[in-house]
């Protein structure tokens, strides 16, 4: 394609150049570059510690501790994945429909997720921890999905699917390993790919 | 009137403050993107940073652009947004183009056409 400089201001363009021009403009513009490794690495990671920090915790009988833990962790990984995204939507220079969308579905799930944990925790005889963690693995599961179809990258469509598996898994086990069952979920399909993105991601942006 | 309307050709059809290609391509990028941040539109359009400056304060001036200034790591930085008037000025300028480019094809293809048939004559 032609490449139009606009150093000239004064030549004219005939009316094909400017349309090639405005199609050209319009192309650049909606180029997004969506990045899920490092919040995949964090959240993975952070929920795997939680994981294996609560079998601790309740082994010692402080289920206090178990609910501050959480609260840390959940807090922790929401400002360090939004300041890493913030960072990075700062060297685009630019937001896309593409990234608002992504963006908002991702806090949407992470509202969700939060609310159903609150509900189970204050509501624990109508609601089953199996049950929560079962719907906190399928909206996990479809926004990824979703955020496969996003990028184009096939092993996020693999960790969907995977989450989808878990989902099942989480309500056929005993609610004693149901967290057990989500904390190898994340580790498995959260941590490790989140490792392997954002290699990636960051070996692509050199 | 209407015939002026209807006429292609007509220069008063055609927006006068799209007619500048810097103007047509800082809108045009705008379009495809919620917001930019301004040396993101310089870099892509490769131009000085007053002569864009100039520019999109006309597109401002006009309604087809606004702008919010941030710090951005200590720094200011403005953004730049399309506005709805400014979509709609985009595209009905794309659109009289394309009805310009619909109606020289085919009076290039008469014209050709007469051309053959004349050669054509003994």
């Amino acid at each position: 394609m032609e490449e139009h400089t606009l150093k000239n201001e004064e030549s004219s363009l005939s009316p094909d150049q400017q349309l090639e021009l405005i199609a050209q403009m319009l192309k650049e513009s909606r180029k997004a570059i969506i990045s899920m490794g490092f919040s995949s690495m964090i959240w993975g990671g952070f929920v795997s510690i939680g994981t294996a920090l609560s079998y601790a915790f309740e082994s010692w009988h402080w289920y206090v501790g178990i609910g501050i833990l959480w609260a840390i962790l959940m807090i922790s990984a929401f400002l360090l994945v939004r300041s890493h995204g913030r960072r990075a939507q700062h060297q685009q220079h630019k937001t896309t429909l593409i990234n608002k969308v992504f963006n908002e579905m991702w806090i949407f799930v992470f509202a969700a997720i939060v609310l159903y944990e609150i509900a189970g925790f204050l509501r624990p005889q109508s609601i089953s921890l199996s049950y929560v963690l079962s719907v906190v693995s399928i909206l996990v599961g479809t926004a990824y999905w979703i955020s496969g179809s996003m990028t184009h990258y096939l092993i996020i469509r693999i960790v969907s699917i995977l989450w989808i598996i878990g989902s099942i898994i989480v309500l056929l086990v005993p609610p004693f390993w149901s967290p057990a069952v989500v904390g190898a979920c994340t580790l498995l399909c959260e941590f490790i790919p989140g490792i392997y993105l954002y290699a990636r991601e960051r070996k692509q942006s050199i | 009137m209407q015939e002026n309307e209807n006429n292609p050709y007509n220069y008063q059809n055609f927006d006068e403050v799209l007619s500048s290609r810097i103007r047509l391509a800082a809108l045009a990028l705008l379009a495809g993107c919620d917001e930019a941040e301004f040396t993101y539109i310089r870099d892509v359009i490769q131009t000085t940073d007053g002569n864009l400056a100039s520019h999109l304060r006309k597109l401002e001036e006009c309604g087809y652009v606004e702008y919010q200034k941030r710090f951005v790591d200590r720094k200011p930085a403005t953004y730049y947004r399309i506005t709805q008037e400014g979509r709609s000025a985009l595209l009905a300028y794309s659109r009289r183009l394309t009805e310009l480019l619909k109606n020289s094809e085919s009076l290039g293809g008469m014209q050709h056409e007469n051309e053959t048939v004349k050669g054509q004559k003994p």
